[in-house]
């Protein structure tokens, strides 16, 4: 009787005894490694990202520390994405673990089981690499580890590291099919996408080019005729898409946060938008005029590549019908003066946090300008297709046509264009901060003013100048090595 | 005098000898007269328990004399026949009565009042104790009084000369106060225990909560109203520190019952007392661990007259304390660009808009406003309370009705309070006693849609000066600083952040029913063995209902734009939080004197108890109207939330006091505690505890000390537990299991797949707190009762304290397990001394009362030492929470200093920034510069009591205070322009500047990291020391009380918590608040003035 009175069990919850018994525990857990991709400094902050690059500047420091980052003052001990990006990554890392390691429990078809296994180890794969391309060599762990464990890891080494992504990745291509059981879950041609972008990382050209070809083997993939088309809900999953995040709207905790925050204010819609990360001035300057000629300083935005348009929000444009920044304004504090409408959504309403569109990680465009780019910088170099590549990327669409690029161009030229060309197709995506580090062109393009409407100036990144070892990586956490000493911090902090 | 019962057998006695039987019983004198006694009858009775009046009536049923009962003594008087009673008082012919009155010492005492009883003559004894009268031959009884002494009467007999020898009062040697499972003479106890007679204490105070009323009253108890939001107003209460790193709040208990002084109206009070040491409350083993605080609530008594009471007052309350904003729009403009400046920015206001508001006389087009003027205002409170009691020879009732209505001194705020409580208890028959309490307590508290929260964040963060609170036609008023020329001519330059659209956007009503019943049923099974069994259940029901509407604010030149984060769509919801706790104890008491100096007394019994918690919420968006703010209006987004939670527990506990003549004293208790909140096999939890106390007073060496009346040393050991912990660990913290929400989910094509995830680690060992106390005592009385002294010394050592230990994010930010791993220690010493004089009725009378505490804290074991940095710091060898940060040593003068001094930091500070301690001399400010800043908890907390009177004048003051704590002060009022604009206080006006060179004040910069780094420039001594409360009241006098057929009327002046004390770089609201947390968000308590009537049917 005593017994009995004080056992008492909650019923809201899954007790770890009874889990691991059914096909359906499977699916549980395998979708809560799917959601840490929309933890905010996995994916979940976009193309926000792009404040720590020269193309963006978040006026909204504590946000994320994106500014601190784009400006060169981040320190170990700050919140936001220095913590967060190693904390998310390692979330679905130990999901992931911990998917793999209790599986084979469950009574299940083997080729349900090994699809799902495939998509654990792709994920895990990608959290790998997202956490190497950030702090460098980390800690590699998979099995599920003790609280012990993990105040002993030490970090591998870069190479080491990478290889654990490639391992997983490999491990996913074995198990994952060409089309997805259900759209949205991770593909054959998402694995072998993420892992060019690895070789891409690691200056494995060769090797990117044999991915880049793999996929384009697949048959399924292309450019989406439209760039405007290619980021709006109606389209998603289309065939550029090699992989994204899904997101949805509703008060499911499921929508992106990108209208909350990319969006201005007054908007008929009704979000009140913070516009915390603009793009800057500089961005918008990297944009080519359609027939070549220099920018009309009277009419600064006439005769512009339309990615433009697509991608910013500029002075004199219409949004959801109405004149920026007339109608519809920034938030005061941000006095850039230019706003974000990539991933931003125009033609429905949509609740603050509660945006619905998908945020692709990986599209055809960047397996073309990759595999450009690998051949360009390779042993085997090949200009005029990767000019060709490019060019595809100028007028392969309905709503984007540019002048082709000469297939005759020099290396520095070629490598001009390819950068150019990559950081106009990807702007806000959240990719240019790799690549300014990758390609080492911080000292080249920096200090940077950034400068309001009125020509005021706001802040300059890398007021001191860019330090190639230290900003080059982000510092390991001030608080994981305080916990694990063994931890060894990256060089310039 | 508490009133003992009587059990007597007597055949054939002498009336003399059972007087003096009932005298020793009673503690009640005998006065009669010895020739009186000479033709009396044997004496035949049979009583058990009886009350005194019963047993006289049984005595004096055929004796051919009566009585009367007067305050301590029974006088024995003549029957006399009725009729002609008041023909004899008449005529009766005047005899003069002279004497001499003396003390126990045999020196004379002037000033004794000698009065006839009944009767208007009255004399008072001169320098030399002499004093002569004039009564009605054989018929009077002469009453000598005199403060500090019992009063004695004796009847006037043939002898013209009446001596006397007047005694020291030494009723506070009888005092009674409550112990768990039972009650115990003060001077018996050997514990560390503190009580508040509420009816003599409180009486007429606006306490709101009735947790506000130990402030400043009681040793080793600290005190902190933390917020004045009505309705949610309750304090802060830690009995003699900080027991653990869990929580620390004292198990309450209202008549024996688990509770929560929220749900109690504080007029029903009878008593509090504060078990503060291992022994007195390890009766309550698991759940003692940091003090256990017994409240006794008012009934009836047997044989009573019914008494009808009125209390009723009405009052105002204000700010106090406010933070010193800059409102002057053209000045504030000025230091926003300067600020700007300093990063490097251009101004942000042209000067052009800068002279027209210095120009500006319009207040709707070039507003200064201060919105504390607009948020905060002077609001009414009101209280009134009904009660009824009495009793009959087999019942009695309390009945009481209490209504309070307070409004807020933020606007929009407000709560009101309905309180219904009914005892009553009877005495079935000779052997048992059956009693039930009823209480209910209604309570609505509203509040703005986003709570006080969101309108002192947009205060803080964007009260400018520059905003009109209203527009000229009464609309919201948006930031009137715009631009006045060039592209943006008209736009505003900031948003704006006008508090007030969310200050008066719709509504957050909570509705708190509480309803308790308890029953309880007394048997006497013999006069030494009792039987007790108590079943109380208690339903809380707290429903919160919200809904918004869509508030825009505009510039006088019509602009419509919407404050910061304000909502976009509106929600209605309604939460609902039901509770049902249920307790059943049982106890059986033994007391018994063997061979008249051996007295035993002993308790054993068992309880078992449950919580229940279910709680439920539903929501719907978009409303097709507004106003329409039911969930059932709602159009899209449905919303459902609903979960339980429970615990139990089982106990069994046993106490046995020993004491050989009241001179030496013993007690032992033993509990065993098992709760659900841990896993078989790590259930159970036994707490002892032992104590003994020598009171010496009644030594003979002391004996003949007449200074001394009572002197006790007393000490004791034990150990008690803590399960409370829910708050870190939840009702079921060894259970490992997945989350599985919409934040451990996903979506595939449109629709929410349902993921899980472990979110949280567990130790499936863990077990109980134990906490571990000493505690040495002292208690003296001298003078005749006049002063009282109390003192003790404590250790209270916590061990196997349940934490979550920092883990090393790689493991994916799942919360740590919880595990029994800390330690902690409480040291301190405290005291109390009263003083009271005593120079008769209507003179000038006054106490004066003081209590120290003095409490260290040191966690002794936490993680070898490494845990990570923290603001508020819990480390092995620093007092729990401790603040810990930068040290500020001045500020930098020139670039060339910063430079040098930080010279390889990431960041390079300029002149004007602060200039932290580099405790390493490495040139870089890290987390290795960081040292403590000061201790959080109060090292003393004190009150000081004084009451004066002077014949029907009464003034009382409470005072408390603390000293030896820090604060951290970087709030969003303090931090000038806070993180993206807001309010700028005075001080800053002295912020430094190239022209300014202060080394006391950096310069101000937006988006500055630097200078707002958790530093000692944000830590401010909290010492502090206020008036609680004063009052001021007037007793009518009792000719016109007698004339209105009252019994008796006073009315009063309340002032409660009158300006403080503090040091002078404290800036902000009322020092009394939470020291662990940098205050921004508080809720002000308000400075209370009301005027009140006591009235007594």
């Amino acid at each position: 009787c005593t017994k009995d009175f004080l056992e008492v069990t909650p019923e809201d919850r899954i007790t770890e005894d009874n889990f691991w018994k059914s096909e359906g525990d499977t699916y549980l857990a395998l979708y809560g490694v799917y959601n840490t991709l929309q933890s905010r400094h996995v994916y979940g902050y976009g193309g926000g990202l792009d404040a720590a690059s020269p193309n963006a500047y978040q006026w909204a420091h504590w946000e994320g520390m994106e500014m601190q980052v784009g400006n060169g003052t981040i320190q170990p001990g700050d919140a936001g994405i220095v913590i967060e990006r190693w904390r998310d990554c390692y979330k679905g890392i130990n999901r992931a673990n911990y998917f793999l390691d209790n599986v084979d429990k469950v009574p299940m078809p083997d080729a349900t089981k090994e699809v799902m296994k495939g998509e654990a180890y792709f994920l895990r794969g990608v959290f790998y690499s997202l956490l190497v391309n950030t702090y460098g060599g980390v800690p590699i762990f998979t099995k599920t580890i003790s609280v012990e464990e993990s105040r002993n890891l030490e970090r591998a080494d870069l190479e080491t590291s990478w290889a654990q992504v490639h391992a997983d990745y490999d491990a996913a291509i074995e198990r994952l099919d060409v089309e997805a059981p259900i759209k949205g879950r991770a593909t054959k041609g998402a694995v072998y996408g993420m892992k060019m972008r690895a070789y891409l990382y690691q200056k494995k050209w060769d090797k990117v080019v044999e991915y880049a070809d793999k996929i384009t083997a697949l048959g399924i993939y292309n450019l989406f005729p439209s760039y405007y088309g290619l980021f709006q809900v109606a389209n998603e999953n289309n065939q550029e898409v090699l992989f994204d995040v899904q997101f949805m709207s509703g008060p499911f905790s499921q929508g992106s946060i990108f209208d909350r925050y990319w969006q201005p204010q007054n908007l008929k819609y009704g979000i009140i938008g913070s516009n915390s990360v603009a793009p800057v001035q500089n961005l918008v300057d990297a944009y080519e005029t359609l027939d070549g000629s220099p920018v009309n300083a009277a009419e600064p935005y006439k005769n512009r590549d339309p990615r433009l348009d697509f991608t910013i929000l500029r002075p004199g444009a219409y949004f959801q019908g109405q004149l920026y920044p007339v109608e519809i304004k920034n938030h005061t504090g941000q006095k850039v003066g230019f706003g974000i409408r990539k991933y931003t959504i125009e033609n429905m309403e949509v609740i603050a946090s509660e945006s619905p569109l998908n945020f692709i990680v990986l599209r055809y465009a960047d397996v073309l300008l990759s595999k450009a780019e690998a051949l360009i910088e390779g042993q085997n170099k090949n200009i005029p297709e990767a000019i060709a590549l490019i060019n595809k990327i100028r007028n392969g669409r309905t709503d984007v046509k540019l002048p082709a690029l000469s297939t005759g161009l020099g290396l520095e030229e070629a490598r001009e264009k390819l950068h150019k060309e990559r950081r106009i197709e990807l702007a806000l995506e959240g990719l240019y901060w790799d690549d300014v580090r990758r390609w080492e062109i911080g000292p080249k393009i920096y200090p940077q003013q950034v400068k309001g409407a009125n020509g005021e100036l706001i802040d300059t990144k890398f007021a001191n100048g860019y330090d190639l070892i230290r900003n080059q990586l982000l510092p390991i956490p001030d608080g994981e090595i305080s916990l694990n000493p063994k931890l060894i911090q990256n060089k310039g902090y | 005098a508490y009133a003992q019962r009587i059990t007597l057998a007597e055949e054939n006695a002498s009336l003399e000898v059972v007087l003096k039987k009932i005298s020793k019983q009673s503690n009640y004198d005998f006065a009669f007269n010895s020739d009186m006694l000479k033709d009396v009858n044997p004496v035949n009775v049979k009583l058990t328990n009886a009350t005194l009046k019963e047993t006289l009536d049984a005595v004096f049923k055929d004796q051919p004399l009566t009585y009367v009962i007067t305050k301590n003594t029974v006088v024995v008087k003549k029957k006399l026949a009725k009729k002609t009673a008041a023909i004899m008082q008449e005529s009766a012919m005047q005899v003069l009565i002279s004497g001499i009155v003396k003390d126990s010492k045999g020196l004379p005492l002037p000033g004794v009042s000698v009065k006839v009883k009944g009767g208007t003559a009255g004399a008072v004894t001169g320098n030399d104790g002499k004093y002569s009268i004039s009564v009605p031959e054989d018929n009077g009884v002469l009453v000598f009084s005199f403060v500090g002494y019992t009063t004695q009467e004796i009847p006037v007999s043939t002898n013209k000369t009446i001596d006397v020898t007047l005694l020291e009062d030494t009723s506070a040697l009888q005092e009674v106060v409550v112990v768990g499972y039972g009650t115990q003479k003060k001077v018996n106890l050997t514990g560390a225990v503190s009580s508040v007679d509420f009816t003599k204490e409180m009486d007429n105070r606006p306490i709101t909560n009735a947790s506000q009323a130990l402030s400043g009253k009681v040793t080793g108890v600290w005190v902190s109203q933390n917020s004045g939001s009505p309705g949610s107003d309750g304090a802060t209460l830690r009995v003699r520190g900080f027991g653990t790193l869990n929580n620390t709040n004292p198990l309450i208990l209202i008549d024996g019952v688990e509770g929560n002084l929220n749900e109690l109206n504080p007029s029903d009070i009878a008593s509090m007392t504060v078990l503060k040491d291992a022994a007195s409350s390890a009766i309550y083993g698991s759940r003692a661990a940091n003090g256990v605080v017994l409240v006794t609530t008012k009934k009836g008594s047997y044989d009573s007259p019914s008494q009808l009471s009125y209390n009723g007052y009405y009052g105002v309350q204000k700010l106090g304390r406010r933070f010193d904003i800059i409102d002057n729009s053209a000045e504030f403009m000025g230091i926003w660009n300067k600020a700007v400046a300093n990063n490097g920015g251009d101004p942000l206001f042209p000067q052009e808009v800068i002279s027209a508001f210095e120009n500006g006389t319009d207040p709707f087009l070039y507003p200064n406003t201060n919105f504390f003027d607009e948020v905060f205002t002077t609001a009414p409170i009101q209280e009134h309370n009904v009660s009824v009691k009495g009793g009959s020879e087999r019942q009695n009732y309390y009945l009481s009705f209490n209504y309070m209505d307070q409004d807020g001194i933020i606007k929009e705020t407000d709560s009101k309070r309905f309180g219904l409580n009914l005892n009553m208890n009877s005495k079935v028959n000779k052997w048992m006693e059956i009693g039930g309490t009823v209480q209910a307590t209604r309570k609505i508290t509203q509040r703005p849609y986003d709570e006080i929260s969101r309108v002192m964040y947009l205060m803080q963060n964007g009260g400018y000066p520059f905003t009109a609170p209203y527009t000229r036609d009464g609309k919201f008023g948006a930031t009137q600083a715009l631009y006045l020329s060039g592209p943006n001519k008209g736009q505003p330059i900031v948003d704006t952040r006008n508090p007030l659209p969310d200050m008066y956007n719709g509504r957050t009503q909570y509705a708190n029913n509480f309803i308790k019943g308890s029953l309880n049923a007394t048997i006497k099974f013999t006069p030494e063995l009792t039987f007790k069994s108590l079943y109380s259940g208690q339903f809380n029901n707290n429903r919160r209902d919200r809904f918004n509407q869509l508030n825009y604010a505009y510039t006088d030149s019509g602009i419509k734009t919407s404050v910061l984060d304000y909502p976009s769509t509106i929600n209605n919801s309604r939460t609902n939080d039901e509770q049902f706790y249920w307790a059943f104890f049982n106890t059986l008491d033994f007391n018994k004197t063997f061979n008249e100096v051996h007295n035993v007394t002993a308790v054993v019994g068992m309880q078992v108890e449950e919580n229940q918690l279910k709680n439920m919420l539903s929501q719907r968006s978009g409303p097709p109207k507004e106003g329409l703010s039911e969930v059932d209006a709602g159009t899209f987004n449905p919303l459902a939330n609903g979960n339980t939670t429970e615990w139990r527990m089982q106990s069994y506990f046993g106490r046995i006091n020993y004491n050989f003549n009241e001179k030496y004293l013993l007690e032992a208790n033993l509990r065993a505690d098992a709760s659900s909140r841990f896993s078989a096999g790590n259930r159970w939890g036994f707490f002892p505890a032992f104590s003994a106390g020598w009171r010496l007073s009644e030594e003979r060496f002391l004996k003949d000390f007449k200074a001394i009346q009572n002197l006790k040393v007393r000490a004791s050991w034990g150990r008690l537990g803590n399960q409370n912990i829910n708050a870190i660990a939840g009702d079921y913290p060894y259970l490992l299991s997945l989350t599985q929400n919409y934040g451990s989910s996903y979506n595939l094509g449109g629709a929410l797949v349902p993921g899980a995830a472990i979110t949280a680690l567990v130790d499936r060992s863990i077990s109980w707190e134990t906490t571990e106390s000493t505690n040495i005592g002292v208690d003296f009385t001298m003078f005749s009762g006049k002063l009282n002294v109390e003192m003790d010394y404590f250790t209270k050592k916590t061990s196997d304290i349940l934490v979550r230990l920092p883990i090393p994010q790689i493991l994916g930010g799942v919360s740590a397990p919880v595990e029994n791993v800390g330690r902690m220690t409480n040291k301190g010493f405290e005291t109390s001394i009263s003083y009271q004089s005593r120079n008769g009725d209507d003179a000038f009378n006054y106490r004066v009362g003081g209590n120290l505490t003095y409490v260290t804290n040191e966690v002794t074991k936490f993680r070898g030492g490494k845990s990570p940095d923290q603001l508020y710091l819990i480390r092995e060898g620093y007092s729990f929470q401790s603040l810990y940060g930068f040290k500020f040593q001045g500020v930098y003068q020139t670039n060339e200093e910063a430079k040098q001094h930080m010279s390889n930091n990431a960041y390079t500070p300029t002149a004007g920034d602060l200039k932290y301690e580099d405790v390493n001399g490495d040139g870089r400010l890290d987390y290795q510069d960081k040292q403590s800043l000061g201790n959080t908890i109060p090292k003393f907390t004190f009150g000081l009591n004084l009451g004066f009177s002077y014949k029907s004048w009464n003034l009382d003051v409470v005072t408390t205070g603390a000293a030896g704590v820090n604060a951290f002060t970087k709030s969003r009022w303090a931090e000038p322009l806070g993180i993206s604009g807001g309010v700028i206080t005075e001080r800053w006006r002295d912020a430094w500047t190239p022209e300014n060179r202060s080394n006391t004040l950096p310069h101000i910069k937006v988006n500055d990291t630097w200078n707002r780094y958790e530093s000692s420039f944000w830590v401010s001594n909290l010492s502090y020391f206020k008036i609680k409360n004063i009052q001021l009241s007037y007793q009518l006098p009792k000719k016109l009380i007698n004339s209105l057929k009252m019994g008796g009327i006073s009315v009063y002046a309340n002032f409660q918590n009158l300006p403080a004390f503090v040091s002078g770089d404290y800036e902000g609201f009322d020092p009394e608040r939470n020291t662990f947390d940098d205050g921004g968000g508080l809720y002000p308590i308000p400075f209370i003035s009301t005027l009140g009537v006591n009235l007594q049917f």
